[in-house]
């Protein structure tokens, strides 16, 4: 009994010892600096996307403070793990507020894991650049005063892709998506589009994340005969479906939305599968294309650069979302000048107007929090085993 | 949907039915012989496609990665058993369970670290278009696939039946405690049993890496469709794991194209339900009066 | 001769204990006020996890079953309460209360169905129950949101007013959760509770005593079920978001670990390991990447140490935490097969 006792009260002192331990201070810097929050998606199911995108926000950071930090203020990141879970994202969010005392937050990389903290950023005044795709994030507006998003809205992604189908002259298509908050927002926006624009779906099949074989939905499809098919998918499931769709031999016109764009998209499908197939996305692939008058050629082509020598792989459309969060957060920051606070970012950051940055040119508005239009969105092509854009 | 198309979809689920049947085999095996219920099988699998897939990305010759990259299966399998399975040997079957859990979270991380978080992938062993069969397109891959499956049938066949190793083997899988009455050490069996299972899920890795691609991340999935596989078939013989396999992945590629993609899960899942409800032995299992 | 006997003084050991529970509780209330609203919430959300484990570990411990769709009835509990809120504008309290009882309904029906199950195969069961549900959460989207998830339900009020804030949810959490824990702990040593425990240790033998193992196994997924429901209501309030994504098979055996690592020897076993973990994964990302100061890998680096110490104290500890103090020779350790 007198071990039980004892073990019993080391116990519940190592379980208050370990409360308070987590609720102290992190790292101590010699120094002010301008604390920044990120809380991504580096485990679990979306870390396809989280690490890399933390890997884009730390290398212009990097960047950043080589020069001398902003005002002569360098940046601190606070980076944490959300593990792909949206309790975990609201957790993290919590302690870099109120621990880490961060100026704003960079996060979630997910719709799911956003949601839940915009009641609390919005509770606590703390400006919050997300990385997900949703449209819900920044609308409405008037309750999202806290909330900015940097990737294009899934509603632009559609209305490129329908303006192109137009072109091409395709009316009727096929839609496939992922089983999963990104695929399903997709295919709301885009039927909804469809319908205005005289785009006929006459399938509309789904796929889980974990499918290794989407030959089933394929078939599906290849017995409808539309002209096009539409996929909204991410990483590595979009390359399979690529892959099953070269297997059946299709040759519809294949289109796929910018969360596809993994860094080896074509290797994965294999560059047979691969050539002749189109995206939906920012301009980072085809940043030696670009016109020279193009306000993003300078940037991506510079991006493209350092991120391939810092990491040694290539970059994709999602790094380059967090690339530009990170990028309207410290711009806020530099336009505060002397006065740096949690509202003076948020009130920057509506008043950013013009800022290149990887995904598109963002002019934001008290009443748009995403700031960019459907014409930063274009459709690419494999061609040669490259992205190109389409004609 | 035309006829070629239903072939289409009987093909694609016959050979997502001869992955399935090899992961639950390798189940199958461990149950028997270390009598727990592997969570980390579709782990193993992850390891075998994973090394393979950077092995020949690092310049490793195909043949050579393949081979590599099962022995490594089978030996991080044996190394599990000897570190976490064997001192725990006595505890109930609930807390094996969670250790295997434990190993499974643990190779994951390890794998997110050694390998990255990109998807990665492996050439097809034979390159080239789709062959055109009965109507149907199948990958040439697929050809690997059953091909690779029914080999491995068969030597797991001849192991089993005509070695010594492989017949002590089978009657630790029988009957344990009698086993040792005649000499055969349960430990040196768990630990083989083990390392087989992982073997066996490092082909299967392998093998389905050009086509499904390999992420740090796919041995959950995958690992529970093997279980669901091993249950219909019965859990107690390796036959049944196939049938329970092949049977799974038919269901699902005809449910998915017939039905309804979205439940295509859902359909596994409900007849590992229904399999369980009425037929609890599975398909192929004899009745047992496993009540009690 | 006289034979001078030693009398235990009943009174004052119950004093003590009473006294160390009096300053358990004071230190417990007052934990909000010295925390801050992250430390907080951890806490409301150990609470809300409590309480599904406690049902788990009434489930595994007591009565024998490993339930693997825990996560399911915790989501039917939080979908149920959310759905009624925002597409009917239906009280969350009533929510909540409909949600345990779709639950508990739900439960009935597939611990009827696979009365005759045991062990693994029931355990398999509520596997296949688990994820179907789940997929049915992910493909039902005109009510449940499907997988962008359920926006806008709302919070808990007392009458008028609103139970905002962490402080506030910790002290209601944490009393259901105290609630919860009492009657488990009652029931366990009730007659009825004894009968459960008979039934785990010996089927045939409870039989021949005249035990209706069937209706007890019944009873218990049900009440474990009901639990969960609760537990997903409170969590549904809480965030005010949830998506299917969080009750899936990795959280039903996230519960599952926290109920084992506890110890199953004891309801409070369930406390324990939710604690446990919950604080392990935090101090993990506390400290790991102070001692790593290179925040790449540090996702993984946590996983790992997670996936380790779990098969460490499996191996060492199979009776869990609270094993250390019940030296029950339990049915846990069953010799080699």
């Amino acid at each position: 009994m007198r071990l039980c006792k004892k073990l019993g009260f080391w116990l519940s002192l190592a379980f208050v010892a370990s409360l308070l331990g987590c609720g102290n201070a992190t790292i101590q810097t010699e120094g002010k600096t301008h604390k920044i929050g990120v809380d991504l998606e580096l485990t679990g199911g979306s870390s396809v996307w989280g690490v890399p995108q933390k890997n884009a926000i730390e290398m212009l950071v990097k960047e950043i403070n080589e020069k001398g930090g902003i005002n002569g203020i360098p940046i601190e990141l606070v980076v944490y793990d959300n593990e792909s879970n949206e309790t975990q994202a609201l957790i993290v969010a919590k302690k870099a507020v109120e621990q880490d005392q961060v100026l704003a937050l960079i996060g979630g990389g997910t719709t799911p894991t956003t949601m839940p903290i915009i009641p609390y950023v919005t509770q606590q005044k703390v400006p919050i650049v997300s990385v997900g795709s949703g449209d819900g994030i920044t609308s409405p507006v008037n309750e999202r005063e806290w909330v900015f998003k940097t990737p294009s809205n899934n509603q632009d992604i559609a209305k490129s892709i329908v303006s192109f189908l137009k072109q091409k002259g395709k009316t009727s298509v096929a839609f496939l998506s992922m089983n999963n908050a990104y695929g399903e927002s997709g295919k709301n926006a885009f039927e909804a589009l469809a319908a205005e624009q005289g785009i006929t779906i006459i399938a509309s099949e789904k796929f889980g994340a974990g499918d290794k074989d989407m030959k089933p939905q394929l078939t599906n499809i290849k017995a409808k005969n539309p002209d096009a098919i539409i996929v909204w998918a991410i990483p590595p499931s979009a390359s399979i479906v690529n892959r099953n769709f070269w297997e059946l031999k299709m040759n519809q016109m294949l289109i796929y939305s910018a969360g596809a764009g993994a860094n080896a998209f074509i290797d994965l499908a294999g560059k047979d599968a691969a050539e002749g197939t189109y995206i939906a996305s920012g301009k980072v692939w085809v940043a030696e294309q670009l016109e020279s008058n193009d306000p993003q050629q300078g940037l991506l082509t510079k991006y493209v650069k350092d991120y391939e020598s810092s990491f040694q792989t290539g970059v994709s459309p999602i790094d380059g979302m967090a690339y530009d969060a990170a990028l309207l957060v410290t711009k806020a920051i530099e336009m505060s000048g002397e006065n740096v606070s949690r509202q003076s970012i948020r009130d920057n950051l509506e008043k950013i107007q013009g800022l290149v940055g990887a995904t598109g040119i963002f002019n934001m508005s008290p009443d748009d929090h995403t700031g960019l239009k459907p014409e930063d969105v274009i459709i690419l092509q494999v061609q040669n085993s490259k992205w190109a854009i389409a004609k | 949907m035309s006829g070629a198309d239903l072939i289409q979809l009987i093909v694609s689920g016959l050979t997502v039915g001869g992955i399935y049947a090899l992961i639950s085999v390798g189940f199958v095996t461990i149950y028997n012989v270390n009598g727990v219920i592997n969570f980390a099988q579709g782990e193993f699998v992850m390891v075998g496609a994973m090394s393979a897939a950077s092995l020949v990305s690092a310049g490793c010759p195909l043949w050579l990665a393949c081979i590599i990259s099962i022995l490594v299966a089978a030996a991080i399998g044996a190394i599990v058993q000897k570190i976490a399975l064997h001192p725990a040997r006595f505890s109930s079957e609930v807390v094996l369970i969670i250790i295997t859990i434990g190993i499974s979270t643990a190779l994951r991380g390890i794998a997110q670290i050694t390998f990255g978080s990109n998807p990665l992938t492996l050439p097809a062993f034979l390159a080239g278009e789709p062959v055109r069969l009965l109507g149907a397109y199948v990958p040439r891959q697929d050809f690997f696939i059953v091909g690779i499956t029914v080999i491995t049938m068969v030597l797991l066949y001849l192991f089993f039946e005509k070695t010594m190793t492989g017949s002590a083997l089978r009657a630790c899988m029988m009957n344990r405690e009698v086993s040792r009455l005649v000499g055969i050490s349960p430990n040196r069996m768990a630990l083989l049993a083990f390392g087989l299972g992982a073997a066996l899920a490092g082909i299967v890795g392998v093998s389905i890496a050009p086509v499904s691609l390999a992420t740090y991340d796919m041995g959950m999935m995958i690992g529970l469709k093997g279980f669901v596989a091993a249950t219909i078939g019965g859990l107690v013989n390796i036959p049944g794991a196939v049938i329970g396999g092949l049977l799974l992945g038919l269901a699902e590629s005809l449910g998915a194209g017939l039905i309804s993609s979205g439940y295509k899960d859902a359909i596994a899942f409900l007849i590992l339900l229904l399999v369980l409800v009425f037929r609890p032995q599975g398909i192929v299992g004899a009745k047992s009066g496993k009540r009690v | 001769m006289e034979r001078i006997v030693q009398v235990h003084k009943p009174a004052a050991i119950g004093v003590r204990r009473w006294g160390l529970l009096l300053v358990g509780i004071i230190v417990a209330a007052a934990l909000p006020l010295l925390l801050n609203s992250y430390l907080t919430s951890v806490l409301v959300i150990i609470g809300i996890y409590c309480i599904t484990t406690v049902g788990v570990s009434l489930l595994m411990g007591f009565a024998g079953l490993v339930s693997l769709a825990q996560a399911a009835f915790w989501g039917v509990g939080a979908y149920v309460t959310g759905v009624m809120a925002v597409s009917f504008g239906i009280s969350p309290w009533l929510g909540i209360l409909l949600g345990m009882l779709i639950s508990g309904l739900l439960a009935y029906g597939l611990g009827w169905i696979t009365r005759n199950l045991n062990g693994h195969y029931f355990s398999l069961a509520t596997l296949g129950f688990g994820i179907v549900l789940n997929i049915v959460l992910i493909e039902e989207s005109e009510w449940t949101g499907g997988s962008s998830g359920l926006m806008g339900i709302p919070g808990l009020s007392l009458g008028s007013i609103p139970l905002s804030g962490d402080s506030a949810w910790y002290y209601f959490v944490w009393a259901i959760a105290a609630l919860c824990l009492f009657f488990c702990k009652n029931l366990v040593r009730s007659g009825w509770g004894r009968n459960l425990r008979s039934m785990h240790a010996s089927q045939a033998a409870s039989e021949s005593m005249g035990i209706h193992t069937g209706e007890y196994r019944l009873k218990a997924f049900v009440i474990s079920a009901l639990f969960a429901g609760l537990s997903g209501g409170l969590y549904a309030c809480y965030m005010s978001f949830v998506s299917p994504a969080v009750f899936n098979f990795d959280m039903s055996i996230k519960f599952v670990i926290m109920a084992v690592l506890g110890g199953l020897v004891s309801i409070w076993g369930s406390l324990v390991g939710v604690v446990v973990v919950t604080l392990l994964v935090e101090v993990l990302r506390q400290y790991v990447p102070l001692l790593l100061h290179n925040s790449s890998s540090g996702g993984a680096i946590e996983v790992i140490f997670f996936g380790v110490l779990l098969v460490a104290i499996m191996v060492y500890l199979p009776n869990g935490i609270m094993g250390i103090f019940h030296k029950r020779t339990s049915n846990l350790r069953v010799s080699a097969k």
